[in-house]
């Protein structure tokens, strides 16, 4: 069922979520690369970094570019992932919960996101497509457009990272349903309960970060999510994503 | 001597005759209709009737319906063919009540030559659920009859399709109904 009330949510979902995206691309215009910078020995860039990883501003700091110390620090250096904004995507496959999603088997996704990272958090903001991969009659696409915050508890190369977040997610579904009706003179047919909305989503994630010394990042991830929305009467939709992402 | 003088009076027979088996026939055409055009036979199509269909319904009330459908009886009809009315049309009729519970199953039709035209309509205490005409040629040789239907119901729909009717006759096999 459309309702109107819906797409206006949507309309301010999208300005909302867009007004979000530029303001964390204002905040770090360009693709700042913590290990490269390093190399290139620019204190301000160093000293961001060490402030970033909990050593707080310190006049030692600066003495990463000076004498003895130099070769010391720029090594503490590197063992402090960089830190790194950038557009990403992410590809993967979508497992519905129970009977959600239109009962479908299962299906995958695209997304796009936009990658937030300090040695010990990440923020990723994403809109993306899903759909079914399902060959009957069952289907569903969806359009989700979240924002998640990420604990990287390890400062390694390699992290296992955990978090969530929320947002709106547009689902369609369909499920065919065998019609029958008559006592005596039968008719038979497959219908579609057909069905849509936007609701309120919220979900967890656990995975690797993978590569952080790298200006390539990799992340491996299991997300759970929750969408607030009653779709053909049957509830709140809840489906798994397991994928890669890839961040520029 | 002319030649007509000699043919003529060998023909004369023969040319009379003709005419005269002519008038006969033309004036005597009641007496001969059915040497002169032979009358079509009606099919009896009395015998466990199972009915098969496709066809599509549309302009539900629950827009779920809408498509594509299959259309079948429960199981075989016993159909009996009664007198002819004045139009010589041959009636036909259900061999006995079909009823259950507070549901009723009502036919009614029938058949000139080959064509045939009859009606099912479901009654849910005295209120038809659905009802269609069937309108089709029997074909002796299969058994069958076979043509096009319409009517309406479930759900209000406007239903159109094909249908085909297979006749055994009564004793062949055990009526269901």
């Amino acid at each position: 069922m459309y309702h109107s009330s819906s797409i206006r949510w949507g309309a301010w979902g999208v300005a909302a979520w867009a007004a979000l995206f530029l303001l964390l691309v204002g905040i770090r215009p360009g693709v700042a690369l913590g290990n490269e910078s390093s190399k290139t020995g620019k204190p301000e860039r160093a000293q961001q970094q060490m402030e970033d990883f909990g050593a707080g501003p310190s006049p030692s700091v600066g003495a990463v570019t000076k004498g003895s110390q130099r070769s010391v620090r720029t090594a503490d250096a590197r063992e402090v992932p960089g830190d790194l904004t950038g557009i990403g995507l992410w590809i993967g496959g979508i497992l519905p919960g129970g009977q959600d999603y239109g009962n479908t088997s299962g299906g995958m996704g695209f997304d796009l996101l936009y990658w937030f990272e300090r040695p010990h958090f990440a923020v990723q903001p994403r809109v993306g497509i899903h759909f079914d991969t399902d060959r009957s009659d069952h289907t569903f696409w969806e359009v989700p457009l979240d924002v998640g915050l990420f604990w990287l508890p390890a400062a390694g190369p390699v992290t296992p990272y955990f978090g969530g977040g929320g947002g709106l997610r547009y689902i369609h579904e369909q499920r065919p349903v065998f019609l029958r009706t008559g006592t005596f003179l039968i008719t038979e047919a497959v219908g579609f309960d057909r069905d849509s909305g936007l609701g309120v989503t919220v979900y967890g994630r656990f995975g690797f970060l993978l590569a952080r010394r790298s200006s390539f990042r990799v992340n491996l991830n299991v997300d759970y999510a929750v969408t607030f929305l009653d779709l053909n009467g049957r509830g709140s939709p809840t489906c798994m994503a397991f994928g890669a992402g890839f961040v520029f | 001597m002319d030649h007509l003088d000699i043919v003529w009076p060998l023909l004369r027979p023969v040319v009379l005759l003709w005419l005269g088996g002519v008038l006969l026939l033309g004036g005597c055409g009641e007496l001969f209709g059915d040497l002169l055009e032979p009358r079509v036979t009606t099919a009896d199509l009395s015998g466990e009737w199972t009915l098969r269909g496709e066809g599509v319904r549309d302009r539900c009330t629950d827009r779920l319906y809408e498509g594509e459908f299959s259309l079948r009886l429960a199981s075989r009809l016993s159909v009996r063919q009664t007198g002819t009315d004045r139009q010589g049309l041959a009636l036909l009729e259900l061999a006995q009540e079909v009823k259950l519970d507070a549901v009723r199953l009502v036919m009614s039709g029938g058949v000139q030559g080959n064509r045939v035209e009859f009606s099912l309509r479901e009654e849910v205490e005295g209120v038809a659920e659905v009802d269609f005409q069937f309108v089709g040629a029997y074909n002796p040789a299969r058994a069958t009859i076979e043509g096009e239907f319409s009517g309406e119901g479930p759900m209000g729909c406007k239903n159109g399709g094909r249908f085909t009717v297979t006749v055994e006759k009564s004793g062949q096999t055990g009526a269901d109904y």
